[in-house]
């Protein structure tokens, strides 16, 4: 037997993946099936969804999480979207039901996998676990089995008792927003962290937005808070959640909030020169991240962020 | 509303709180701090374990709120509901009130579904309005959410925020959550919804898993009921109007719970 002998002469660097949002939005191609993590009003991954429709990618599958918000909505709305996954797509006393959601569910123009958050998460367990399969008993007898024939009825083999057997979900790519981010991938949020370690686990590869970046040694005094390690694309992205709150940093900023809301109830109304209006105002009509948060008034993020600790 | 289900609440009992449900929020932090200090209560995905007898609070608008993680005693992630709710406390903390009285798992006493449309029997539908032809969906509901999870480990109450013919339905045209003869048909724990609570009333079920008129609210009659229920309902033996809320119970809710007025904006848009 020969062993080469090592040195170190030659050692590969390691892999880092610090890259900005177009390039990392590029990796995004027509068909994929990403998962969207945060939650309700919190913690979406705003710069790439911008850059996704920017780019005007097609035929997404989109998972959304457990409680999806309006950035799923907005991915709708801009024509991203072939198929729907997530229990629940709104944003609360804001909007109860997203309003693109609703006008493109009811005319069929996305196909909508009808769910539950532990039917969901038990999809997303077993792609985890690398199985085929999960038994849940959320949803036995609904209509959601009948709905979306993917879950199937079956008696637990040892008791006999009801449950559903849901099939391990496929996903490209979970783009999740944390609140640091070193440029190995190493990902840590700054208060809850609602579904997005299961997400992370669930797909293929994943994608960061942080809203600063952090040295490696930042990362090890706490290796606890690391929630995904070894990402596959990381994004330097402060206020990287707006509209939308980020845990730690800042609340949600209801005014922007209420101005994507009454866009997206004109595209539900079919106006669509109000819903294009918007959408160049605040989505497609800035090269990057940067330029976006320029266009916004600074006043208006100080009221943000003073919020966490009003 | 929420008055009426704080008065429900039991010292002790666990209480699940979910999305979009400030009712269900300003009512269970109004147990806790009128004569519950002892629930466990969870609010929506981001809470796990608050408790708020004696700190001053603001009723948010969203159940993700950075905010309110300053009153969680023990945070978990969302998707370990299942696993860790039951953790904490002991096993002394939960004997009696008919519950298994273990730490083990994930066992709840009460939760609060939504409903767009809801019927006699108490199925609730999340999901949306039958079209024609192959037109899956007239109307869109936001989804069915957790409920469909939570409801195998806790007992609902049912809340719509408009009594209407639109909204209480002979049939739903979608099922999200069972009602009473669902729920022993399909074997989940418990016996299914407790009550379903309206602006106006509040139903409960009779031993046909039927809902019956068990109250109403101040200046609503049981004639007004009937012509604004989409489902036939026959009156509960014990029927009788709910007592009004207390100068106590008002003071703490606006002054101590929702000072911003989320409930009054919640009710009027």
């Amino acid at each position: 037997m020969k062993l080469e002998p090592i040195s170190r002469a030659g050692r590969p660097a390691r892999r880092q993946v610090l890259m900005d949002e177009e390039d990392a939005a590029a990796l995004i191609k027509d068909g994929d099936v990403i998962i969207v993590g945060g939650f309700g009003t919190v913690n979406h991954p705003m710069p790439i969804i911008r850059a996704l429709v920017r780019r005007k990618v097609k035929n997404l599958t989109v998972i959304g999480a457990a409680t999806a918000g309006l950035e799923i909505d907005l991915l709708i709305g801009a024509g991203c979207v072939r198929k729907i996954i997530a229990p629940y797509i709104g944003a609360e006393l804001h909007a109860p039901i997203g309003h693109c959601f609703r006008r493109a569910a009811e005319n069929g123009d996305v196909e909508v996998y009808e769910t539950t958050e532990y039917l969901l998460y038990s999809q997303l367990e077993a792609a985890a676990r690398g199985m085929g399969f999960m038994p849940w008993r959320g949803g036995v007898g609904t209509s959601i089995p009948n709905l979306n024939p993917d879950y199937v009825p079956f008696n637990d083999p040892i008791h006999g008792e009801p449950y559903l057997a849901v099939p391990a979900l496929h996903a490209d790519w979970a783009i999740l927003h944390v609140a640091q981010a070193d440029v190995f991938g190493n990902g840590q949020h700054g208060g809850a962290r609602f579904g997005d370690r299961l997400l992370s686990r669930a797909a293929e590869r994943v994608m960061l937005t942080a809203e600063r970046i952090v040295p490696n040694s930042e990362i090890r005094k706490n290796p606890w808070a690391t929630s995904v390690a070894y990402a596959d694309s990381v994004v330097e992205a402060p206020y990287g959640a707006h509209p939308f709150a980020s845990h730690g940093f800042y609340v949600e900023d209801e005014d922007a909030i209420s101005e994507y809301v009454a866009a997206s109830v004109a595209y539900r109304k079919g106006e669509v020169a109000t819903w294009n209006g918007y959408l160049e105002k605040r989505v497609t009509g800035f090269e990057n991240h940067r330029a976006y948060l320029a266009a916004l008034r600074g006043d208006h993020l100080a009221r943000v962020c003073n919020a966490v600790h009003a | 509303m929420a008055v009426a289900l704080a008065r429900d609440i039991v010292d002790g009992e666990r209480i699940i709180s979910g999305a979009h449900t400030e009712i269900s929020f300003a009512a269970a932090m109004l147990a806790q701090k009128m004569h519950a200090p002892n629930i466990k209560l969870q609010l929506g995905g981001t809470c796990f374990l608050v408790n708020v007898s004696d700190l001053p609070v603001r009723l948010p608008k969203t159940s993700t709120d950075y905010r309110m993680l300053r009153w969680a005693e023990v945070a978990f992630d969302h998707m370990e509901t299942f696993l860790y709710f039951g953790a904490p406390g002991g096993r002394a903390y939960y004997e009696g009130g008919g519950r298994p009285p273990t730490n083990k798992y994930f066992v709840g006493d009460k939760f609060f579904a939504g409903g767009i449309q809801v019927d006699r029997e108490g199925n609730t539908n999340m999901i949306g309005l039958k079209g024609e032809g192959a037109q899956r969906f007239r109307f869109r509901g936001p989804g069915s959410i957790g409920i469909p999870d939570i409801v195998t480990v806790a007992t609902p109450y049912i809340f719509v925020t408009h009594h209407d013919r639109r909204s209480l339905v002979p049939r739903v045209d979608y099922v999200s959550m069972h009602g009473p003869n669902g729920w022993s048909l399909y074997k989940y724990p418990g016996r299914g919804p407790k009550w379903i609570i309206t602006p106006r009333a509040i139903f409960t079920f009779d031993a046909k898993g039927h809902a019956q008129l068990s109250g109403t609210f101040a200046g609503t009659s049981v004639q007004w009921v009937r012509e604004n229920t989409g489902f036939s309902f026959e009156l509960d033996p014990e029927f009788s109007e709910i007592t009004e809320p207390t100068g106590e119970e008002l003071d703490v809710l606006r002054r101590e719970i929702d000072g911003d007025g989320v409930l009054r904006s919640a009710r009027s848009s």
